[in-house]
């Protein structure tokens, strides 16, 4: 399963249980984000247990995107039922920034760097 | 003319020599029928104060700053027959970005109120982005977190300075000091 966002593209892949984000991701509002919300309630829906979340190929992302992923945790939050990891890389500078404050949203999150 | 200023609004004074000096100007309207041009002038102004070709830390940060307040600048200003004046300057390790353009009286004093709230010693930041967060997921809350993501976890300060210009018109000129991070 396979989404392209502006400059970005997601991969979901079943048998890892692995959304890949690749390239940049900036669109312009909440709006044009829902697909991308769609992507990843739909990858969390086909896992039976855990999702990772592999954001170490994602160049930047600009608020409404973090914002679109920490609704998405809230969601997962609620729901009890999808454990999930991020996993981010120390070379890209914004995710090391950011990529904590999900943990923040829900303990349970897992914040992996490599 | 009625003017308002709040927050850290000429942290580096005026009339100090900078190192470097990038002047852009844009309109608005160019902006939002491309968005993508967002992203390739902050792409391009991050690469021109990048000056280590080995260490990529401050040109993605850099980028994803002024990334922000171009897209706030571009969402919110008057469209037509308007600009948007970049100017960037470089004084030994902060970087100043400067942002002036135009908007309504709405737009104004959401900004105005927004600043306030987010330079407030009684604010948490942490806690705000918590609260904000599950407020939009439960949609009871529909302004943006850039500002606030920016000021809690990037090493940034932020002034602005709001001039009345009459007929429902306000000249905005909005700053962000970055502080680059020491080279390895």
């Amino acid at each position: 399963m396979v989404l392209i966002a502006g400059e970005s593209q997601l991969t979901f892949n079943n048998f890892t249980s692995t959304v890949v984000f690749e390239g940049s991701m900036r669109l312009a509002n909440l709006t044009e984000y829902e697909k991308v919300s769609e992507f990843l309630k739909d990858s969390a829906k086909s896992v039976e247990k855990n999702l990772i979340l592999d954001l170490s190929r994602l160049n930047f992302l600009n608020s409404s995107g973090i914002t679109t992923l920490s609704m998405f945790i809230i969601g997962l939050k609620k729901l009890q039922v999808t454990k999930l990891k991020v996993i981010g890389s120390h070379s890209i500078s914004w995710q090391e920034k950011s990529l904590p404050n999900f943990n923040k949203l829900w303990h349970e999150v897992e914040i992996a760097f490599e | 003319m009625n003017e308002k200023i709040i927050g850290q609004y000429d942290l580096t004074p005026e009339n100090m020599p900078a190192e470097g000096s990038l002047e852009v100007k844009i309109q608005p309207i160019d902006m939002v029928t491309y968005w993508k041009r967002c992203s390739a002038i902050a792409d391009f102004v991050a690469r021109f104060y990048n000056v280590n070709e080995k260490n990529h830390a401050n040109e993605n940060l850099i980028s994803t700053v002024f990334n922000e307040i171009i897209e706030n600048a571009a969402k919110y200003s008057t469209k037509r027959d308007s600009e948007i004046q970049v100017d960037v300057k470089l004084y030994n390790t902060i970087l100043k970005i400067q942002v002036q353009n135009t908007c309504n009286k709405f737009h104004c004093e959401t900004l105005e109120n927004r600043m306030r709230i987010l330079l407030s010693e009684d604010t948490d930041l942490n806690e705000l982005y918590i609260q904000e967060m599950e407020q939009k997921a439960n949609g009871t809350k529909e302004s943006g977190i850039g500002l606030l993501m920016l000021l809690k976890d990037f090493q940034i300060s932020l002034g602005l300075k709001t001039i009345d210009l009459g007929s429902d018109l306000y000249h905005v000129i909005f700053q962000v000091f970055y502080l680059m991070q020491e080279e390895e």
